[in-house]
């Protein structure tokens, strides 16, 4: 019994999710190579994974709104509202495909945590690149206009343009 | 002299009391326009709100050709966005939207 949910709208559905998996998956091998190409300092590989990114996420929504209408025409059978309609719901209510709706709740699940943490190294890669910039940047604006040393043979304190000290060793 | 005094002022009176009367009716007139004014422009705002309506109707389909859109300025290096902001909002989506659980 599938809780009057023609056959047909639960096999878009299916096809429609594993889609979204493989573009997730797409996703997760994307922020790998961003990892590496951050670490090797890639400029152009990475300026390439930027713009599989966005199109990848741009493939991404664009399966998220098929679903919607998908949810929306089962609503619409079912006599139910959309926000009730999630991967549990289909589980219980389409029994013959409940395996399917589970593993896919189970593989989305482990897929995000994964993606999810990806993300948050490269975000940090990307945050300690951009110090290591600024701070070398520091080093060369100061250099170009005072010297390292006064005359009482000190080093100077040297501020950053942001005012912060990131020199204050005496001699 | 006093009365004629008097009446050249009581004279001056009425003169001054009808040309208030008339500037009075001339400001109902106009105002009486502005709000004819202001119902046509109600009923611009009615047209355009029910326009807006049809456009939220349609949104599906206005989505899908926006993104169309976006592809092709994408395609063509015409679009910049936060990826990462964008990124950040789908793993999100992912972790915690109703759909998912």
């Amino acid at each position: 019994m599938t809780r009057n949910i023609p056959e047909s709208l639960l096999q878009e559905m299916i096809r429609s999710l594993e889609k979204e998996l493989y573009f997730y998956r797409d996703l997760e091998s994307l922020l790998i190579s961003e990892r590496n190409a951050l670490v090797n300092l890639d400029n152009e590989e990475l300026t390439e994974i930027n713009f599989k990114k966005e199109s990848l996420l741009l493939n991404i929504i664009e399966v998220k709104n098929h679903r919607e209408k998908i949810i929306a025409e089962i609503c619409e059978i079912v006599k139910i509202q959309s926000n009730v309609v999630n991967l549990s719901y289909l589980a219980e209510n389409c029994p013959e495909y409940s395996d399917i709706f589970n593993d896919f709740k189970y593989k989305f699940k482990k897929l995000g945590k994964k993606i999810e943490s990806l993300n948050e190294i490269n975000k940090h890669v990307i945050n300690s690149s951009l110090n290591f910039i600024k701070s070398s940047l520091n080093i060369i604006y100061q250099g170009s206009n005072r010297s390292t040393y006064s005359s009482y043979g000190k080093i100077t304190m040297n501020h950053s343009y942001t005012g912060i000290p990131f020199c204050n060793n005496k001699v | 002299m006093k009365i004629e005094l008097n009446n050249l002022s009581y004279k001056k009176l009425v003169r001054a009391e009808k040309h208030e009367k008339k500037q009075s009716e001339v400001k109902d007139s106009q105002d009486s326009k502005e709000s004819d004014t202001e119902m046509v422009r109600f009923s611009d705002d009615l047209k355009k709100a029910e326009e807006k309506v049809i456009d939220v109707l349609n949104y599906p389909d206005k989505r899908t050709e926006r993104i169309e859109k976006l592809k092709e300025m994408i395609k063509s290096g015409k679009y910049n966005v936060d990826i990462h902001k964008v990124t950040e909002k789908v793993i999100e989506d992912l972790l915690y939207g109703k759909f998912y659980q």
